[in-house]
């Protein structure tokens, strides 16, 4: 895990004193800033994997802000975003708080609201990361199983017994616990309960 | 021999007075007829006495005698002839007179037309014969129709053109004459019989009759022509616009007037609609005016919310930098310099907005006549100021010397100012003076003045600050603009109350030098 590491904020705004501004004032709490004139300039960086997020102008000279937003969805690229505007009305803040976006600040926006939207945001990528890392690490497990083993495994998450899984492969109900041995052991799961969460983080479809 | 002498005598005046009387009958185309009695039957001797110049008219011979009743009968023309025998019948059975006319046919088929006036003649109440005159009355007849002609065409294009004519003495309110239309456009019924003039008169409108009386009146004392609209009130009760257009002949009598009468209605609904259009349009130019400054000042007030937005946000930082422990000092001192810069920053733009026609558009330096402009720019806001009652008048220098400037910006100057004026005094008219002099140090300035609301009593000098107005609808960018063309222009410009009412604007403009030219 690299949550340890401190966390990123990236800021993209097409006005130089506002970016210089606001990456100071990151800064200045301690956090990393990584800061951008256009959308296209960040799109070319590689997220690492500490927790970040992105304070992002609305009226990009290029891509307007809430275009950027959905454009980051379409590339997969899961970050928080907190909005900053000039000139926001209600119906665009609506449409970006709607999209997924922590919050909506309209310039000039006090401090402390826009460090702390930051801290939200961080909070919540952290989670998200956590949560993808754990994934990450159960696709790890499940992909060191073997095609009999992950069989197996479907079939106890399903509920069933050790004899009727044995029926349904047409193996020794023996030959079926060694499996669930391995299966248990190779997932790290500490109960069949716990092989049933791992399933479900790995959106695993239960047999019929 | 005496007898002889006297019997001579009176041969040769009567000779002489039936020569007279002959004469006169020839020169007059009027013949005398005599007869005992009219005849009944188709063959019947009219017993008629014909005199020479009948049979002239009748183009009969004498020698042949007078017609008998069937001959008579066969010169009257084919149309006229049955109710010419019945005229004779009439006369013979009931002994009255007649007065008729009617066309006869020529031997040699020359038709013509007669007028026959017979009387019967009495003597102790017995009947004794009837007497008349013949009369060629062709020529008057022909020039009658032909009259009548004219008459039908021209009240035919009368009630076309919905012109009446009438001839009549204003002073004595006299009508000679008023034709069919004339009547019409009051909804009068001419065959009602002559109108008085008061009718006429009493029709105008209370609102209207006050001036129009007093135009004519005038019109009247000095002999001279005249040309007026007013409004009526038709007799069935619509109110319709009328022109009046008289004119006096000088060697008539005194408030002899002859004229027509037309029906303006529909001209001056086509006007006020177009009027009304015209103003549609002027409203909607306003509120484009509006808008456009509106997102001019929207646009502004972006670029001047970013360097804000950012100098805040360093400030916040900048404190941040100074709350740590130990203070990052180097940090700080950087956030700061920022802060600076977008504090400059933010001002630039306001100078950007000042300066927003020096750098702009490059003007384009001319030579120019202002006295051009000031007509240019008075004929343009004519409209406009007299809707408000609002008088222009320039009170420029004779000789004033020709300027180097950007024509259209100088015309933009002069819309402003003196729409600025008009504006103040929307509500109360009033009058507008655009003046201009020479400085003995050779300036030239120009001053256009106003007798409406005058200048704030504060804050005199803020009016020319862009976003700056005293007006519900105004931009605030009128004058800011005036003042960054004329300063751009080497000039000046300043606002002065003025000591009764109103507000004048003057503005100076260094006056092209000949090594210019």
């Amino acid at each position: 895990m690299k949550s340890a590491a401190v966390p990123t904020v990236f800021i993209i705004d097409d006005d130089r004193g506002m970016r210089q501004a606001i990456h100071d004032l990151v800064e200045s709490v301690g956090l990393r800033a990584e800061s951008f004139a256009t959308g296209e300039e960040f799109l070319s960086t590689r997220l690492s994997g500490r927790p970040s997020c992105l304070v992002l102008d609305v009226r990009l000279p290029q891509m307007s802000g809430l275009d950027f937003q959905r454009r980051l969805a379409e590339t997969g690229m899961q970050i928080p975003i907190i909005f900053v505007t000039a000139h926001g009305d209600i119906p665009m803040s609506v449409r970006a708080l709607k999209s997924g976006a922590v919050e909506f600040l309209t310039k000039p926006f006090r401090d402390q609201d826009l460090l702390d939207a930051i801290q939200q945001a961080l909070e919540r990528d952290r989670i998200a990361q956590e949560q993808q890392a754990e994934v990450h690490d159960l696709q790890e497990r499940y992909h060191a199983l073997t095609a009999r083993e992950r069989e197996v495994m479907t079939l106890v998450v399903a509920g069933m017994l050790n004899k009727q899984i044995a029926s349904e492969i047409g193996a020794s109900e023996a030959t079926v616990k060694v499996h669930r041995g391995h299966v248990m052991h190779k997932m790290q799961a500490a109960s069949v309960v716990d092989l049933v969460r791992m399933a479900d983080k790995l959106k695993l479809s239960p047999r019929k | 021999m005496q007898d002889i002498t006297d019997r001579k005598r009176a041969e040769e005046a009567l000779k002489q007075s039936q020569f007279y009387l002959s004469e006169g009958q020839r020169l007059a185309h009027m013949g005398s007829w005599a007869s005992n009695d009219l005849g009944i039957r188709w063959s019947d001797d009219l017993g008629i006495y014909w005199s020479e110049e009948v049979y002239k008219i009748y183009g009969l011979d004498p020698q042949n005698g007078a017609p008998n009743l069937k001959q008579y009968l066969a010169t009257i023309h084919p149309d006229d002839r049955a109710s010419m025998a019945e005229t004779i019948r009439v006369m013979h059975e009931q002994r009255c007179g007649c007065d008729v006319t009617k066309r006869i046919v020529r031997p040699d088929g020359e038709v013509r037309y007669v007028r026959c006036v017979g009387v019967p003649v009495f003597e102790g109440g017995v009947f004794k014969a009837f007497h008349g005159t013949t009369m060629d009355v062709t020529e008057h007849e022909l020039l009658t129709q032909e009259l009548r002609r004219e008459r039908a065409y021209l009240t035919e294009a009368q009630s076309l053109t919905h012109t009446g004519s009438w001839a009549c003495n204003l002073l004595t309110r006299e009508i000679f004459h008023s034709s069919d239309e004339n009547a019409r456009l009051y909804g009068f019924d001419p065959n009602q019989g002559a109108i008085p003039f008061d009718r006429f008169y009493n029709a105008i409108l209370a609102e209207d009759e006050v001036a129009l009386r007093a135009k004519l009146e005038n019109a009247i004392r000095e002999g001279a022509d005249y040309d007026i609209e007013f409004r009526i009130r038709r007799t069935d009760g619509a109110i319709r616009f009328l022109r009046g257009i008289g004119h006096h002949n000088p060697s008539q009598e005194i408030g002899e007037y002859v004229g027509i009468t037309m029906d303006i209605t529909e001209r001056k609904r086509a006007e006020e609609e177009r009027e009304r259009l015209r103003q549609l349009e002027a409203d909607l130019a306003h509120i484009n005016r509006v808008n456009m400054m509106g997102e001019l000042a929207a646009a502004l007030a972006h670029e001047i919310r970013q360097p804000i937005a950012a100098s805040i946000t360093s400030a916040n930082a900048c404190l941040r930098w100074l709350a740590r422990d130990p203070p990052d000092l180097e940090r700080a001192r950087a956030a700061a310099a920022r802060i600076e810069q977008d504090g400059n920053r933010a001002a630039d733009v306001i100078n950007r907005l000042r300066s927003f026609y020096k750098k702009g558009t490059p003007p384009e330096r001319g030579i120019v006549d202002l006295s051009d402009i000031v007509r240019e720019m008075t004929a343009l806001l004519r409209k406009e100021a007299v809707r408000h009652s609002i008088k222009i008048h320039s009170e420029l220098h004779e000789n004033m010397p020709n300027v180097l400037a950007d024509r259209v910006q100088l015309q933009q100057v002069f819309m402003n100012l003196m729409l600025n004026a008009i504006d103040a005094m929307k509500d109360t008219g009033g009058k507008l003076t655009i003046s201009s002099r020479l400085t003995p140090e050779g300036h030239l300035i120009v001053s256009i003045s106003d007798t409406g609301v005058g200048l704030p009593a504060e804050n005199t000098e803020r009016i020319f600050d862009a976003f700056h107005t005293t007006k519900p609808q105004g931009t605030g960018m009128g004058l800011a603009i005036t003042r960054s063309i004329l300063e751009a222009h080497g000039g000046r410009v300043w606002a002065t109350a003025n000591r009764e009412a109103g507000a004048t604007f003057h503005f100076t403009l260094p006056v092209k030098v000949e090594a210019d030219a």
